[in-house]
């Protein structure tokens, strides 16, 4: 079960893709800035806080939100706890089996979590229920059920969405049958985000940068980039992987690159909402 | 401090006999089939029962991994049944637990009745289920799922496998439970079944809770009328999958 499949793919196919880049097209006719057709299912998943379903052209991603309650980590004791899980579903890929989650999932869910924390997506006191002692725990975990290419893009947006729709309840403390419980009041109330991070990746083919690789372009490439983007156009975090290098000169271009297509991916979360009536 | 764990319902039936949910003693809930969801899965389905989402993905008649377990006489069925963290209202964790499987293992048993697995000796079908969402029934709906996921692969079939659970609240026989209805315990029995419609051979059944003879009859039966529902379902699914492929010829 690994995400890097390469040596799979014969040096016929690894040729004519490399050659047609050259010549300044791609495998399904996009061009080299262009996303695949980006779509998100708003009704999956009713026994989660918050949930989408992204697709990314055949890729598919499914996240989930669900809360708890629990202590907080002592270095943070003001401070929720926001934790992010991936996991390859087996039918994604043939490739994939059964089992823990092996580095590349590992590497998926710590591309997300990092992209989410380091861009304050959610107000800290907004899941202190008790400062140093009683915080939300909010899990976002990722299923990728289709692998086509690109898990990093659809994974993070995806996980915005599911976190833009998340709903969590006021809890107060109260005895329930002369045991004490955290019980829900009201109803539940929007987490509320206050930035909208977004993942776009690029992989280096031969000389050439392409956004958002299909299946066979990220089994091919020399190496890839991820870059998280803010709404403020920062970058918020980066993941290289791949044993090929970049340039600085590479790397600036894809840079000022993800930067003018983040407001596109962010809009989408924007305008997200939960579809809450079953079917 | 804990969060209050969910309480169950004061009463199972409406005031006018209706159940929870507004349907009948003997109504099933919505169900939604979609074929060909996973572009990579040789054959793939996603079932949307009552509030239940589930997807199953097959591949296969392939190599087995790990090469011990192959047959060289027979071909081999293995099934993969897991929920998602999220599917159930306090987060599962992501480690398969004893529940989990043991469904595997009975989905496994009931749909190898209708495969012809002695033609594909030291190979495997391997099919796996993911509950996005559970609410009563899962593992019945995952049954109808796998099936077509089955059928959708494109290989030989006695015939399709139906998943239908039927139950007993104070007393009386319902079809379908939902996840309320199963947590249930006055009076309160859940009977899992799994049949082959066209021949009214049964390839799953359990039970939990306490039946008489006649009440077993009296659930097998109409465990057979809502199946015969779900069944004309599935063939309507795999119709419409197969219509939309050749108009796209």
């Amino acid at each position: 079960m690994d995400l890097s499949i390469s040596k799979k793919i014969s040096t016929i196919e690894r040729d004519y893709i490399t050659d047609l880049l050259v010549h300044g097209t791609r495998l399904d006719g996009r061009g080299f800035l262009e996303y695949r057709e980006i779509k998100i299912d708003a009704g999956p998943m009713l026994k989660a806080d918050g949930s989408a379903r992204v697709f990314l052209g055949d890729t598919q991603a499914c996240v989930g939100v669900k809360f708890e309650t629990g202590s907080p980590f002592p270095e943070t004791p003001n401070e929720g706890v926001v934790t992010a899980m991936a996991e390859l579903v087996p039918f994604a890929s043939p490739m994939y089996e059964s089992g823990p989650p092996d580095e590349s999932a590992i590497e998926l869910a710590r591309v997300v979590d990092r992209g989410i924390r380091h861009s304050d997506i959610i107000e800290k006191s907004r899941l202190v229920l008790v400062p140093g002692e009683e915080v939300f725990l909010l899990y976002v975990d990722i299923y990728y059920i289709s692998h086509n290419g690109n898990p990093w893009d659809a994974a993070s947006l995806a996980a915005l969405c599911a976190l833009k729709s998340t709903m969590i309840p006021n809890l107060e403390n109260q005895e329930v049958m002369g045991k004490k419980y955290l019980v829900p009041v009201g109803d539940p109330q929007p987490l509320g985000i206050e930035d909208y991070p977004v993942t776009i990746t690029f992989a280096k083919i031969g000389e050439n940068m392409i956004v958002d690789p299909a299946l066979m372009e990220e089994l091919i490439c020399d190496a890839r980039i991820s870059f998280c983007i803010n709404k403020n156009s920062l970058i918020t975090s980066m993941q290289k992987n791949g044993s090929g290098t970049f340039t600085t000169d590479e790397l600036i271009k894809c840079a000022k690159n993800a930067r003018d297509l983040a407001p596109a991916l962010q809009q989408l979360a924007k305008d997200y909402e939960r579809d809450l009536t079953n079917m | 401090m804990p969060l209050v764990p969910e309480m169950p319902p004061e009463k199972i039936f409406r005031e006018d006999g209706l159940r929870l949910d507004g349907r009948t003693p003997t109504q099933l809930r919505d169900l939604r089939i979609e074929i060909g969801v996973l572009k990579n899965a040789d054959g793939s389905a996603m079932v949307c029962h009552g509030k239940n989402r589930i997807i199953a993905g097959a591949y296969g008649p392939r190599e087995v991994h790990p090469r011990h377990l192959a047959e060289s006489d027979t071909g081999i069925l293995q099934v993969q049944y897991r929920m998602s963290t999220f599917s159930v209202p306090e987060r599962k964790t992501p480690a398969p637990g004893r529940r989990e499987k043991e469904i595997s293992m009975v989905v496994q048993r009931a749909l190898e009745p209708v495969l012809f697995l002695e033609q594909y000796p030291n190979s495997t079908i391997d099919i796996f289920i993911q509950v996005m969402t559970a609410d009563g029934g899962t593992r019945c709906a995952s049954i109808t799922a796998a099936a077509l996921a089955l059928a959708d692969m494109g290989i030989p079939m006695r015939d399709l496998v139906t998943g239908v659970a039927v139950g007993k609240i104070n007393g009386q026989i319902i079809l379908d439970l939902a996840d309320k209805e199963d947590k249930w315990e006055e009076g309160a029995a859940d009977m899992p079944v799994a049949v082959m419609m066209n021949e009214k051979k049964i390839t799953l059944l359990q039970l939990d809770g306490q039946v008489s003879v006649d009440e077993m009859e009296e659930m097998l039966n109409l465990a057979l009328e809502g199946g015969k529902q779900i069944y004309e379902m599935q063939k309507e699914a795999l119709r419409q999958k197969y219509n939309s492929e050749l108009v796209g010829r």
